[in-house]
């Protein structure tokens, strides 16, 4: 079960990771991965050139698919107590799909932010992230496992079922007497 | 400053998701049962 929970997972992270790599690969494209790389920062670079206000184009899809999880979670029909946890994940997402809309607001298009406020900025995006991509790995998780719990139930319930007409076979079944017994009795 | 408050705002609610979940692992028997009924109230 534990290995099927951390597949499941992983197949989550993948598809985050791709969401926010592609709604990355503009900026990355315009400044360079090698900038990038050889500089070891991801902030600094792209505001050198004036395109820090596209990093907020990285909350979008990012809490946009942690969104859907949280909403799918909760929709589903099963008795759960982290439905509270799920309501503060959705009203997080929202948060995070907000302030991407603002941060691209606020700043002005081609602009290099000063040195010290550039971190009002990054604090932004990378708090967004972690809390999208953290709560779409544990609503993801909790709902793969109460759907591991449902299919085990299922499996119980047939086999229980296979037990009972098995019963209830051996009930109707009478041996019929041989004909040496028939004359004995 | 608008960016600001939704950060620290984001900051507030993780901390409170992060304390709920440790509430409801680690809390006691009460606490959990209170947790359960709150949850159950939670309908979409």
């Amino acid at each position: 079960m534990r290995r099927r929970l951390v597949l499941y997972a992983l197949i989550r992270l993948i598809l985050w990771s791709g969401a926010v790599g592609i709604a990355l690969f503009p900026t990355v494209q315009v400044t360079g991965l090698y900038t990038i790389l050889h500089s070891m920062a991801l902030f600094a670079p792209i505001n050198k050139i004036g395109h820090l206000r596209d990093l907020f184009f990285l909350v979008v899809p990012a809490s946009a698919v942690s969104l859907s999880t949280t909403i799918d979670y909760l929709c589903a029909k099963h008795e759960t107590d982290s439905a509270l946890g799920a309501l503060i994940a959705l009203i997080l997402n929202f948060l995070v799909l907000v302030s991407g809309f603002v941060g691209f607001l606020v700043l002005p298009g081609n602009t290099v932010v000063p040195g010290d406020t550039i971190s009002l900025y990054s604090e932004a995006i990378v708090v967004g992230l972690v809390v999208s991509l953290s709560t779409e790995l544990w609503l993801s998780g909790a709902a793969e496992k109460h759907r591991e719990q449902e299919r085990k139930a299922q499996v119980a319930d047939r086999l229980e079922l296979v037990d009972l007409r098995a019963q209830i076979a051996k009930l109707k079944y009478k041996p019929k007497k041989s004909k040496k017994e028939a004359v004995r009795s | 400053m608008a960016l600001q408050a939704i950060t620290y705002a984001e900051v507030a609610l993780a901390v409170i998701a992060v304390g709920f979940f440790l509430l409801k692992s680690f809390g006691s028997p009460k606490v959990k049962r209170v947790i359960r009924q709150i949850s159950a109230h939670i309908h979409v």
